[in-house]
């Protein structure tokens, strides 16, 4: 579980991540390669754009990068807002290893247009959509799957494993002793993300949390 | 004149008398100039250079030679704190009106409000910062440094006579230490000399393109005293309003009357030319859609974000306006990149910023506002009224009904997200927008909080909008307090993050409270350095990513109640945590405000992002490992 918070966590933020780096960053290199400018005649403009012919500068050390080379996007209806108004500022993998239901995905969306995606409101709808579609809950992971973990027995083992694991793997509750009340923010907000838990599964699923991966209850917040 | 010669040679009449003399005598400029070199001993000519400029001469203490060039210089505050060294500072204080102390609690606080003092005046902040604090100070005087703030920073260093020997506080060359990060820096020599680099200082602080500068004065050198000329600073006042070359204007005015798809880009330095009206008469004569101003380095919004011709932050690509042709940068280093396809011409007042990092098709050294004229003049010397307006029309067409759309597109977030129990920033923002007077000044050190900053209105006659581009974090409240001081007569707001808060501390607010600063300062607290967060989690996607445990970032365990800390230092305040409590709550603010009173808004909202909703941390108690209990 705690591993599906963390992803779901994930998801919520990580294009927020990308583009306020994209903010800060500073834009590359000094001395980008055009040799020396010489002696240019005012009034004169270049027939030929260096500019525009330049290749981008190399990103700085540190500098926030993919996580993979970029994967081809699913099709579907929406795709072709995404492909272009998300890469303005980061590649796809950034989201492609997501996985977050409509409401968590319109977040996310929100989230970056008030960051400057370019996406209109006659537009934002099917990007959502096509989000929630193509990387929603139980879409299978690029890549490596996660290591198989064995929760502990327990009553309500069940729904954790099928509840979490649409999103994550499992190896991320166990790593954690959490407080109850920890458990309940993560329980909610995994629901939240698109976990499909109904309220008496959430309420069976956080008391198998506790009950096997709980700490005692802290004056944290 | 033969007379007038004759006496110069006998007895060494000023080099200012002389040519005065040869001039009424009826000489041209140049024989006078060449006939006084001439007559006038160099020695004689070097001392004359004192008296020229000096408004009069004085004998005190150094401290008061000091403070006394500050004043005719014009500088009306002083943002300081006390160490024993600069005793003669402010002993030189005591029976001078002219100058206010404004007194901060520790060093970065000083630095801070002399900094957001100077964004809001156009004027040089002075502070006086105790020696061994120098670090201290120097932690906010980066965000100084990197937006070119003019700011004189001053010491009290250990005296010529003691320094070197290794003393508790000493340590050797402090100066250069500075050299980073300040335009200048310099130790003063002499009691005598103290004005004379004061003023120097002073000069290269203010003189465009800005910046900080350092001086230190050794304390024996502060409390001696000597007979010394106070300058006129005036008279080493140099304008930089450099207009740009006429024949990159003509062709300039030509690309753009020319162009398919133009776009324009603004930055700081046309706040700090105060080219906002210039800037914005040049987008609307020719239809130009503006982006830019924000992020990427930016600290100011000078052009209105309401406006229909604006469309938001600067990418090298965009999905509107499309394929660019022509890219104008007016002052924005972050934008200063390549765009495919597009002639890119930047015109920058800061010529080492300049083609620094990227190459430009068209570099043009200039004030912002001058090469707006420029640009305007020309323009409309190539086209017709109608035909320009015809240009205008049909290129901000489309402009416009993107800007719409936007609009549509916030107020549809805004909407959906003004619900539930938690307060979000985005229902902050639009409380905000709705709470604020149109001419508030807001000051922002809020890195989560960018989110909120499209949901407000900024420019023209709109809010102001000030923060950092570095965002070195702990500057808001104090520089707000500057600010207040800058602009009395206007609402002053500075909104903050809890990580900034718990890096710049309460300190600022004493110095609110002493000085009866009517500021309102908001606490945007969701208890965790969020956005710190969240880049190390999906940056590194390490082990915190993996495991869940985050390691740093979560500022609960113990929560602060900031409410209660500025109650601690003077400043009456509140914790909100209903979203319906918001409007009532800004209301008190502003009701404090009226009344001449400091206010603190700490304002829980949710967190967000990468495991936000972990609240876990490495738990260790440091009670639990002792084997007695004292």
């Amino acid at each position: 579980m705690k591993k599906y918070l963390v992803a779901v966590a994930f998801a919520a933020s990580v294009l927020a991540i990308v583009s306020v780096h994209a903010q800060t960053s500073p834009q590359g290199p000094e001395g980008a390669a055009q040799g020396q400018p010489g002696a240019r005649t005012p009034g004169q403009v270049p027939t030929t754009t260096p500019a525009a012919q330049a290749p981008s500068p190399a990103p700085p050390p540190g500098a926030f990068q993919q996580a993979g080379p970029p994967g081809a996007l699913p099709d579907g209806d929406g795709k072709e807002i995404v492909a272009v108004a998300c890469t303005q500022c980061h590649g796809p993998s950034v989201f492609m290893q997501l996985r977050m239901g409509e409401a968590a995905w319109k977040n996310q969306v929100y989230d970056m247009v008030l960051r400057g995606a370019q996406i209109g409101p006659d537009e934002i709808g099917r990007a959502i959509k096509y989000m929630a579609t193509a990387f929603g809950p139980g879409v299978p992971f690029p890549g490596p799957q996660a290591p198989a973990v064995t929760l502990a027995d327990g009553a309500g083992k069940e729904i954790v494993e099928g509840g979490c694991a649409l999103c994550h793997g499992l190896d991320r509750i166990a790593v954690a002793k959490r407080a109850p009340d920890q458990w309940k923010r993560i329980v909610d907000r995994m629901v939240f993300f698109g976990s499909p838990l109904s309220d008496d599964q959430q309420k069976t699923a956080l008391a198998y949390l506790s009950a096997q991966y709980g700490a005692p209850q802290t004056a944290a917040k | 004149m033969k007379d007038l010669i004759k006496q110069a040679l006998d007895n060494g009449i000023s080099r200012r008398k002389l040519m005065k003399g040869l001039g009424a005598a009826g000489l041209g400029a140049t024989a006078v100039k060449t006939l006084a070199d001439t007559l006038t001993p160099a020695t004689a000519r070097a001392a004359d250079a004192g008296p020229v400029s000096a408004t009069r001469t004085i004998t005190a203490q150094g401290g008061t030679l000091f403070t006394q060039q500050l004043k005719d210089a014009g500088v009306e505050f002083m943002f300081a704190n006390p160490s024993t060294g600069d005793g003669p500072i402010y002993d030189s204080l005591v029976n001078e009106p002219g100058i206010q102390l404004i007194k901060g609690i520790q060093e970065g606080a000083v630095v801070a409000m002399a900094d957001g003092y100077a964004r809001l005046s156009g004027k040089t902040g002075v502070c006086g910062i105790a020696n061994v604090g120098l670090p201290n100070g120097m932690t906010q005087l980066v965000n100084t440094y990197k937006d070119n703030i003019p700011v004189l920073m001053v010491v009290a260093a250990f005296g010529t006579d003691v320094a070197g020997r290794d003393y508790a506080q000493d340590y050797d060359h402090q100066e250069p230490m500075m050299s980073p990060i300040t335009k200048w820096f310099w130790m003063a020599e002499s009691t005598q000399g103290i004005p004379d680099v004061t003023r120097r200082a002073l000069k290269f602080a203010a003189t465009p393109p800005s910046g900080p500068v350092f001086l230190s004065i050794p304390d024996n050198l502060l409390k001696a005293e000597a007979t010394a000329a106070i300058m006129d600073q005036k008279r080493f006042t140099v304008s930089m309003k450099v207009r740009p070359d006429h024949a990159d204007v003509m062709t300039l005015a030509k690309m753009l009357i020319e162009a398919k798809n133009p776009i324009m880009t603004v930055g700081d330095e046309v706040t700090m030319g105060q080219a906002e009206k210039d800037v914005l008469e040049l987008a609307e004569l020719l239809g130009l859609t503006v982006a830019g101003q924000g992020g990427q380095g930016n600290w100011s919004k000078p052009f209105p974000t309401r406006h229909p011709l604006f469309i938001g932050g600067f990418q090298s690509t965009m999905r509107f306006p499309g394929e660019v042709d022509i890219h104008l940068n007016m002052g924005d280093q972050g934008a200063e990149r390549p765009m495919k396809g597009a002639t890119l011409i930047s015109i920058r007042s800061n010529p080492t910023g300049l083609a620094r990092a990227n190459p430009v098709d068209l570099g043009m050294v200039s004030d912002i506002r001058l090469a707006a004229r420029d640009i305007i003049d020309a323009v409309k010397g190539m086209a017709t009224k109608e035909r320009l307006k015809q240009i205008a029309d049909d290129r901000s067409a489309r402009t416009r009904d993107y800007h719409a759309s936007q609009v549509k597109m916030r107020e549809m977030i805004a909407t959906d997200l003004n619900s539930g129990s938690e307060i979000k920033m985005e229902r902050l923002a639009v409380e905000l927008e709705a709470g604020l007077e149109k001419d508030t000044i807001y000051v922002s050190d809020c890195d989560s909080g960018r989110t909120m900053d499209p949901l407000l209105s900024w420019g023209g006659a709109d809010k102001t909008y000030i923060s950092t581009g570095p965002n070195i974090l702990g500057w808001g409240v104090a520089a707000a307090t500057g600010a207040k001081l800058a602009r009395p007569n206007r609402p002053v707001v500075s909104c903050v993050g809890d990580g900034s808060m718990l890096f710049g501390g309460p300190q600022p607010l004493w110095s609110q409270a002493r000085y009866n600063a009517p500021v309102t300062n908001i606490v945007v607290n969701n208890r965790s350095y969020n956005n710190e967060r969240n880049r190390i989690w999906s940056f590194i996607a390490g082990q915190q990513f993996k495991t869940g445990k985050d390691m740093l970032c979560y500022n609960g365990s113990p929560d602060v109640d900031f409410a209660k800390a500025a109650q601690a230092f003077g400043v009456e305040g509140e914790v909100v945590k209903d979203p319906a409590q918001l409007k009532p709550a800004i209301a008190r603010a502003k009701k404090a405000n009226v009344d001449g009173r400091p206010y603190m808004l700490d304002i829980n909202v949710a967190r967000d992002g990468v495991g936000a909703a972990s609240t876990w941390y490495p738990a260790y108690s440091i009670a639990d490992q002792r084997t007695r209990k004292v």
